[in-house]
């Protein structure tokens, strides 16, 4: 039969058996349909899906890959109730990271805090931030005192915790010749002119061990509170700084620690505490205690070495406190 | 007239099995919808800690959400030793981590929030102990803690 002949019987009503193809066609054209439908849409769903899997193990990837070290860390209680917690953060992985809360946890009185309000605390890789002087973080631990053992961590964005290594233990050498309980950086040792009443590039000064004769000199030295017991050191106004002369025995000057203000300016002595693993630059200018008064090396003495001595007076936590710190020799030269 | 029928017929069917289909890619949809959601939950746990002087005594559990989405609710919280489950919490509330009360019931992503419970037998000290946070999407976070 013809496919005109086919419709022709069609159109005539002599349609026998011709209903049963339309419907087997049918059938074929809704199955094919429908499960296309489904297929494809499985299909779609199933990427999609594949998509989020392969988002999610990305991210594990990256917070395995998060590297962040903190080390240096040490603790100090300066203010009641407030640990300041100083530490070098490196990030020695992949990825950037950002430090979203600090943990710490005083093991003493056994109790804890946190800081979840650091700002800017991100490091790309490679960086390395150091947390002190003002970018030290400040966490609440009700009760802490510098003597009390912490341990402490950082919790990044991530979901990662990082705990702070501390700061090596102190050894014997580290202190002053193992003796007493503040330590004296050598190498931050500077003197200081004046430009009428205000030091001359305060606080950096000039770092040299050559000091001139017939100008008025103060002098600068760093340094940290190591007490083994972990207290406060606080100076009273007749720590000074003394120089004498052994080729030229007699001869010797003294100079008394004062504060300076920050326009450089130099004002009598008033309460200077070092908390325990804190540094501190003092600054030692005046002739009395107590006040401020000029000194200048005199030309009797131009051209010879002589010894420094830091003779530091106070008290340590309730006690009282006497230590005399060598080490430091200088030359007078007649500028 | 037969093949009429047979053609309305078919219409019909093709209606009712696309109807069929659709509500199937939709629950699939749904489903689909669901994993991907509680794939990209995350929780971590910032601290726990367990107070043995609080009457009664209190394990306080800080989370942070690090995972890719928002609104992470915390259905129940599970406390255990490694002989079973000692107590569960049934949708504790978050607090801000400084004990507030927190202004929501969820975990947008990076906030962090605080859960104490109270617990109602005492803890062996320095013993080892679980905690299993689910979350309504059905995601499991576990985290451990000594007494």
């Amino acid at each position: 039969m013809t496919r005109a002949s086919w419709l022709k019987k069609l159109w005539k009503g002599r349609s026998k058996g011709v209903s049963s193809v339309i419907g087997t066609v049918f059938l074929i054209i809704i199955v094919f349909a429908i499960s296309t439908n489904v297929f494809l849409w499985t299909i779609s769903q199933s990427s999609i899906y594949n998509q989020a899997v392969k988002e999610s193990n990305q991210k594990s990837a990256d917070k395995l890959d998060e590297n962040i070290v903190a080390s240096n860390a040490n603790y100090s209680v300066t203010v009641p109730n407030k640990v300041k917690v100083n530490a070098k953060l490196t990030n020695a992985g992949s990825v950037s990271a950002q430090i979203v809360n600090l943990w710490v946890f005083d093991t003493t009185i056994q109790r804890y805090g946190f800081n979840n309000t650091i700002a800017s605390l991100n490091l790309n890789p490679g960086n390395v931030t150091y947390l002190t002087d003002s970018k030290s973080i400040m966490v609440t631990v009700v009760g802490a005192s510098s003597a009390d053992n912490f341990v402490a961590w950082f919790v990044t964005a991530r979901g990662n915790t990082v705990a702070l290594q501390t700061e090596q233990s102190i050894i014997v050498a580290n202190l002053a010749q193992g003796i007493g309980s503040i330590a004296l950086d050598f190498y931050a040792f500077r003197y200081y002119t004046y430009n009428g009443s205000k030091l001359v590039n305060y606080p950096a000064g000039t770092a040299s061990f050559n000091v001139p004769s017939r100008t008025d000199v103060a002098f600068g030295i760093v340094l940290t509170n190591l007490d083994p017991s972990k207290q406060t050191i606080t100076l009273n106004l007749y720590s000074q700084l003394w120089i004498y002369f052994p080729k030229s025995p007699g001869q010797s000057f003294v100079w008394y620690i004062v504060n300076v203000a920050p326009d450089r300016s130099i004002s009598p002595y008033s309460s200077i505490s070092i908390a325990y693993t804190e540094t501190k630059m003092l600054v030692f200018a005046s002739s009395v205690a107590g006040g401020f008064t000029k000194v200048m090396i005199g030309s009797a003495v131009e051209n010879l070495p002589c010894a420094l001595n830091l003779l530091l007076l106070g008290t340590i936590g309730t006690r009282d406190y006497g230590q005399n710190i060598p080490f430091v020799s200088l030359y007078i030269y007649k500028p | 007239m037969m093949a009429g029928t047979v053609v309305t017929l078919s219409f019909v069917v093709f209606a009712w099995s696309q109807n069929v289909s659709s509500n199937y890619n939709y629950q699939y949809n749904q489903t689909v919808g669901a994993e991907i959601d509680r794939l990209k939950e995350k929780l971590v746990f910032e601290y726990v800690y367990y107070n043995s002087t609080s009457t009664p005594k209190k394990v306080t559990v800080y989370l942070l959400n690090c995972g890719a989405i928002d609104n992470v609710t915390i259905l129940n919280v599970y406390v255990s030793n490694s002989s079973g489950w000692l107590q569960s919490f049934s949708s504790p509330s978050l607090k801000l981590l400084n004990g507030t009360p927190a202004s929501d019931q969820f975990l947008d992503r990076g906030e962090e929030r605080r859960i104490d419970l109270s617990l109602s037998t005492n803890l062996k000290k320095y013993a080892y102990y679980s905690v299993r946070i689910v979350s309504e999407r059905g995601a499991t976070f576990d985290s451990s803690f000594v007494a």
